[in-house]
């Protein structure tokens, strides 16, 4: 999908997030789900309802990938997503590419996830911290045990089954001294594609372990020494945050205003959907979380609404609008716009109290010191020539 | 001086599990009221166990088992630096040095030596730490607290000692034949 059909009303919809349920079987620290006790599931009736209404919309013109998550996805049983796969397809008449992704924890897998995987071509992430020390700090079950060895019980049931798959790491403060460690992690466990978050503040989870004095300081260094890890072996772990960025700035020309905005950005490139059938658009996290200012971020419900409908609300109207002031904000004041595209609202709002508003941590860390890492990095040494000079 | 585990390293054994003191009849874990005398906690003992990442212990029996010790030293020795750089675990001297020494099983912890004025390859100088590079545990022993004791290191483990000095050697574990360290010092300009 290219990145320039971001100008636009609304649309064309790159991610559909679906929460199957909201529970989750695990309580990590720093957890952003509100109702992760809750049972309730998506009915097949809304599950109906959900693909009946986004290939009937105007914002699906190409493929798009749909991703299970929003609470533990794999607490379902594997034939519920067989029954939602078909539902999916009896409702894609034009054949589009739609293709499925599973962010878990991973604690659940088995042979027959693993067959399931396979046979949809799904997408699999999963969440591992790292080694056991940094992990079982956060990623707990509900009664407080590390959970690590569980997970790397799932990847090694992925890996027997030849399941691709990738793995998000969470880091915070404690990981920030460890880049060896995860280094070594990542490569004596086979996983070969990794992808950074950073513990961010959404949410209840309203403070985070990279929010204190110094904490950017530490981040740069960890980046730097990760990509020094990294580069040393000849990129052969894909990370995320450097396969996506090396690239745009090596062919990055300046023109900010050309730049469109992230998917977090755009009105319905991601559409998120709740078990409810609540849905919302932007940060696929804003979904179920309270605020203030608009009472929750829901614009509609596909059981009772048309997207026509929700993007007419008064409510959209005043988070879109809000969310292009800020967006204006970051074109216009942060010169790391054009390789960032505008951060993301759901930071926006749960760190500055407004989706009015640029910088945030996840800016700091996640863009500005990722860059300004890579760009250090990338520059020739001293009193070497390039081939332009 | 007290021992404990460096600020940013993981090691899989608690210093109780590494401490032992020598008695009349050998060397015998610490006993309860010797812990509380020697140990510390994280970051606040003057002697250190750090360790370097299994990555790099590898890169050390790759360079001797490809013969490859005298092209591949420096490679090696810059990734430690690099290391040890990213840990801050000290200020690494100008005047660096790293040597690979080997010893028998014979006993050498009767004789401890002080570290500030090490015999290198190159000169006299001060050590700063070392590493256990063999594929099994070791030990160095120690004089702390008016006693004789020994630390337990596993494979890539390794001991930080403080400016001061200490008196120390090699400690012969069980049925051990060799023991390969690596000793990290800063070479003495006088």
């Amino acid at each position: 999908m290219a990145a320039g059909n971001r100008w636009r009303i609304a649309g064309p919809l790159e991610l559909l997030v679906l929460q199957p349920t909201p529970f989750c079987n695990l309580d990590c620290a720093y957890c952003y789900l509100p109702d992760r006790d809750s049972t309730r599931r998506m009915s097949d009736a809304t599950l109906n309802r959900v693909f009946e209404f986004v290939f009937s919309s105007r914002i699906v013109e190409q493929g798009f990938t749909v991703v299970w998550h929003a609470g533990e996805p794999m607490v379902l049983p594997v034939a519920y997503y067989e029954r939602a796969i078909e539902i999916a397809g009896a409702h894609n008449s034009g054949g589009l590419q739609v293709r499925h992704s599973f962010q878990t924890n991973g604690v659940l897998i088995d042979d027959a996830w693993c067959d399931f995987f396979k046979a949809h071509q799904v997408n699999v992430g999963v969440s591992v911290d790292g080694p056991a020390f940094l992990h079982d700090r956060n990623r707990k079950t509900r009664k407080g045990a590390g959970t690590q060895h569980r997970v790397m019980e799932g990847i090694r049931q992925l890996q027997r089954n030849e399941v691709p798959f990738h793995v998000i790491s969470v880091l915070t403060r404690e990981s920030l001294d460890y880049a060896d460690e995860l280094y070594d992690f990542y490569v004596d466990n086979e996983i070969r594609e990794v992808a950074f978050n950073i513990e961010e503040i959404e949410g209840p989870h309203a403070a985070s372990t990279l929010g204190g004095a110094g904490i950017e300081a530490r981040f740069r260094r960890f980046i730097g020494r990760f990509f020094d890890l990294v580069a040393r072996d000849d990129m052969a772990l894909s990370v995320r945050e450097f396969d996506s960025m090396v690239p745009m700035i090596l062919g990055a020309n300046g023109n900010q205003r050309d730049f469109p905005p992230t998917q977090e950005n755009a009105p319905c490139a991601i559409v998120s959907v709740d078990c409810e059938g609540n849905f919302t658009t932007y940060s696929p996290e804003l979904l179920g979380l309270k605020s203030s200012h608009y009472g929750d971020f829901a614009i509609g419900n596909v059981n009772t609404d048309t997207l026509a409908s929700a993007i007419n609300s008064d409510k959209f109207r005043q988070m879109s609008n809000d969310i292009a002031r800020g967006l204006g904000k970051c074109r216009e004041t942060c010169e790391y716009y054009s390789l960032c595209g505008g951060g993301a609202p759901v930071n926006k709002y749960f760190e500055n109290g407004s989706f009015d508003s640029a910088e945030t941590m996840f800016c700091r860390l996640n863009r500005k010191a990722i860059i300004d890492v890579i760009v250090a990095k990338l520059q020739p040494p001293v009193g070497v020539a390039t081939d332009a000079s | 001086m007290k021992i404990c585990h460096a600020p940013r390293y993981q090691g899989r054994l608690a210093v109780a599990e590494r401490l032992q003191v020598l008695r009349s009849n050998g060397w015998k874990p610490a006993s309860a009221d010797e812990l509380a005398a020697l140990g510390a906690a994280d970051g606040e003992g003057g002697v250190a166990v750090i360790g370097i990442p299994g990555r790099l212990l590898k890169r050390w029996w790759e360079l001797v088992e490809s013969d490859q010790v005298s092209t591949g030293f420096e490679g090696f020795a810059r990734e430690i630096a690099e290391y040890f750089e990213y840990k801050n675990w000290f200020a690494l001297p100008a005047n660096l040095l790293m040597e690979v020494v080997a010893a028998s099983g014979d006993k050498h912890d009767n004789e401890l030596v002080p570290s500030d004025r090490m015999r290198f390859a190159n000169g006299v100088g001060r050590a700063l730490a070392w590493i256990n590079l063999s594929d099994e545990n070791a030990s160095i022993a120690l004089e702390a607290e008016r006693m004789r004791i020994r630390i337990i290191l596993e494979p890539g483990e390794g001991l930080m000692v403080p400016v001061s000095g200490v008196r120390w050697n090699q400690s012969t574990l069980g049925n051990s034949e060799l023991a390969v360290t690596l000793l990290i010092g800063s070479l003495s300009t006088d």
